[in-house]
This record gives structure tokens, sequence and C-alpha cells, in this order.
């Protein structure tokens, strides 16, 4: 699904986990699209997100982020928070680009990568999804 | 506990909901925003379309779904839940401990099944087939075991494997528990709406809101099953009795736009000007 403006870099990491808490590296920028995202989740009917995440937990987590937005380029999140957003990021994976109305396909794309990312890490499991970002030639073709 | 007069969720209830939902408006009707999905039915189509992805500015070529499933009305739906998807030896799933919903899904026809009670169409849960639909639920299923073990929930997941009644035994005691405890499944978004009076005390046409969907939802009203379905599946039903998706549709919509029509402004101020004459010609009346 790579798309011509796809942004390469990850721009949400993590740093740390603390316990249940995992600390990840984010700029005021991106947690604001993360904020966004989750939104855009709670509201679209693009897909069916209400019958595998629980729309109020994403809304406490974007309150939860929205607490930290001037906390320079730290967001701690619960575990449980990491796999509700997973949850939500996981039910579009598989949605076009050119299908997101409400929120921008790239920005979409790079959340998607960095959070099976981190849930790898931090759960210690691979993702059964494959990442959006493409990068090279692989980016270009289309099975 | 139920009173005896109070009517009590079953299992054909609850696929009803789901058949006549908005799972077959977005799936089988075709009305899904997905590009790749966008006028297909989910359960007929082998392949996805191929379209041109303006963001990314290729063509994407069609993929895999599945093999011909023959759905085309709210019964056939019913019955392919009841029939094939629950009691299907391919079937396997999981128990989200956190709200009891029971989700599944069979590989042999990439359909995901979500009887979950909690989504804003009140219609109880959603079926669908996308090309991704096994890695998506098995990607939720080991979330769900992570959060279930981070809250020291206990994780049940299941296969119809070993005893193809299990998918079904599992829905059932969701049911079971709906029915014993129906104050466990307040809708928070909507605290006044409980399953209970949601979906049981609008019992002649479970999930729907009659006033309000009538002519978006006429379709999902249809009766009947379709003739390659009744077919395929060898059901005891007289052709004459199917139903052909497309006129029903049809029919029900003008019925549904007519409805509407008699409710407009236009019309109620007429009426309340020069009040009704029951001796106008039908002709007339129809013009």
């Amino acid at each position: 699904m790579a798309s011509l403006t796809a942004i390469l870099e990850p721009q949400i990491t993590l740093k740390s986990v603390e316990g249940d808490e995992v600390i990840l590296n984010a700029s005021s920028e991106w947690k604001k699209k993360l904020i966004d995202f989750l939104k855009y989740a709670e509201t679209t009917d693009d897909r069916t997100v209400d019958c595998q995440v629980d729309l109020d937990a994403l809304s406490d987590i974007r309150s939860v982020i929205g607490k930290q937005s001037h906390t320079p380029d730290i967001l701690r999140l619960h575990k449980l928070a990491l796999l509700d957003i997973g949850s939500a990021v996981a039910v579009f994976s598989d949605y076009p680009s050119c299908g997101f109305y409400d929120y921008d396909s790239n920005d979409y794309s790079r959340l998607h990568d960095d959070i099976l990312d981190i849930k790898e890490t931090v759960f210690g499991r691979k993702s059964r999804l494959p990442r959006r970002v493409k990068t090279g030639l692989s980016g270009d073709f289309d099975g | 506990m139920d009173s005896p007069d109070q009517p009590v969720l079953t299992l054909d209830t609850y696929v009803e909901c789901i058949a006549r939902g908005h799972a077959f408006n977005k799936h089988v009707l075709g009305t899904d925003h997905d590009p790749a999905m966008r006028g297909l039915n989910a359960f007929r189509a082998e392949e996805t379309k191929a379209f041109f992805d303006e963001d990314a500015r290729r063509l994407v070529s069609p993929k895999r779904l599945g093999d011909d499933l023959f759905i085309e009305t709210p019964d056939d739906f019913a019955h392919y839940i009841k029939n094939s998807l629950l009691v299907s030896e391919h079937t396997y799933g999981y128990v989200d401990p956190r709200n009891n919903s029971v989700n599944l899904y069979n590989p042999k026809d990439n359909v995901a099944l979500h009887f979950s009670w909690k989504n804003a169409e009140g219609d109880l849960g959603t079926v669908y087939r996308y090309e991704r639909s096994a890695q998506r639920f098995d990607e939720a299923m080991d979330d769900v075991e992570d959060i279930a073990s981070l809250r020291g929930l206990d994780f049940q997941g299941f296969s119809n494997k070993q005893d193809p009644q299990t998918a079904a035994h599992t829905v059932q005691s969701l049911i079971y528990d709906m029915n014993a405890n129906p104050q466990n499944y307040l809708l928070k978004r909507d605290p006044e709406s409980t399953v209970q009076n949601r979906v049981l005390n609008n019992a002649a046409r479970p999930g729907r809101d009659w006033l309000n969907d009538e002519v978006l939802r006429a379709p999902n009203n249809v009766k009947g099953h379709s003739e390659e379905y009744a077919e395929e599946n060898k059901l005891n039903v007289d052709p004459a009795d199917c139903v052909c998706m497309k006129q029903a549709s049809e029919g029900e919509f003008n019925v549904g736009r007519t409805r509407k029509s008699l409710r407009s402004g236009r019309v109620f101020r007429a009426i309340k000007e020069s009040g009704i004459n029951f001796d106008v010609e039908p002709a007339l009346a129809i013009a």
C-alpha cells in the first residue's frame, strides 16, 4: 500500500518498558496524529471497528495521550492501552490508501508499522500483519 | 431472570439480528466503502475488485477472497451462519473475557464472525470476508490473549476440530448469560439501552428501528432463500417461493419511498389545509 509520499522513517518508537508501562518516543505532532487516528477509529464506518475494539477504551486512551501533549517527546502508556491501539490499527491493516476519507493514509501507514514494531518488542511475538510502508522497488508492485 | 411473558434472546434471534443488520448491507449488498469491495457481494465474489489507488498511483490487482458461498438473501445469510459457520470443523475462535463477545473464523470459507453486543448499529455483531481476514483475526486473538494475561483473566480459545458443536455451545453460553444478566450488557454510550430493550422488546423486527430505517434497510426485511443458495445447500424450498434479491429490493424500496413521501411536510401541509378527501378517483391518487 506504499504511497509516493510514504513516511519512511519510524515516528513513534519504543524507549523502554517499566513494569506494565511502555515509554515511547513520540513528538507532539505524532501524539496528535495518534489522537486523531483514535478519534477516526471511534467514528468511522470505513471498517466496523466497534465489534472488535472497545470504543470507550479508545476514548480513554485519547484522554491519556492528550494529558501528555506537552511532555516533550515522551509518551507513557499502559501495556493494555498499547494493545487496544494495536487492535484499532489492525482493523484497517488491509484498507487501501485511497479509501481513507477522514484520516491521512500516509500517517495511518506510518502509525500502523510503528505500533506493530512496538508491540512485537513489548510482547515478544511476531505480528501476523504485513507492514504497509514498503521501501525500495517492492513498494511499486502489487502482487 | 425473565418473566414468562418477556421474550428471551435465542440463537435464532441473535443470528437474525446479525444477518439482517449492517453486515448484510455492507458485505452482501456491497455498500462497503473499501474500493476493493465496493459493489461486491463478499460471499459470492471469489476475488476482490481491481481498482486504481489514486493515492498510491497504481493499479491494485484482484486478490483471492474464497469460494462462492451463494449467499444472496438475509435468510441465506442466517442459514449459512447457523448451519455452516457455527458447526464447521474448520471453525475456531476465542472469547474476549472483557465483554464475553464470541469471535469466530472459518479459514475454509475465509469468513469471520463477531458475536459482539456492543456495536453502535445495535445489531449485535458483524460478519465479513476480506482478503486478509485470517491475519486480522489471528492478530486480534493474540492481542486478546495478551490482554487476558495482563488483567489476570482466563483466555478461552477453542476449535471445532474435536467437537463441531464447540463454537455453537460457546455462543449459547453468551446468550444464556445475556438473558440471565442483562444488566451486564448495558451499552455504556447509551445507558438506557440494554440488549433487552434494544432487541427483545422489538421482537417483531429484531435490532431494527422501524421508524428510521424502513427505506434504507428495506432489503434486509426480505424473507426467503435465493434459488441458487437453496439448490446448493439442498434446502427443501419450492423454486416458486425463492426470492430474487434484486426484484425484492426494488419492490421494498418503492414501498419505503411511498411511506416516506406520505410523511413529508408537503403532504402534511396539504392534509392540514384541505383535509383528506376519500372520494378522489384511484387513478388521480396514483398520479
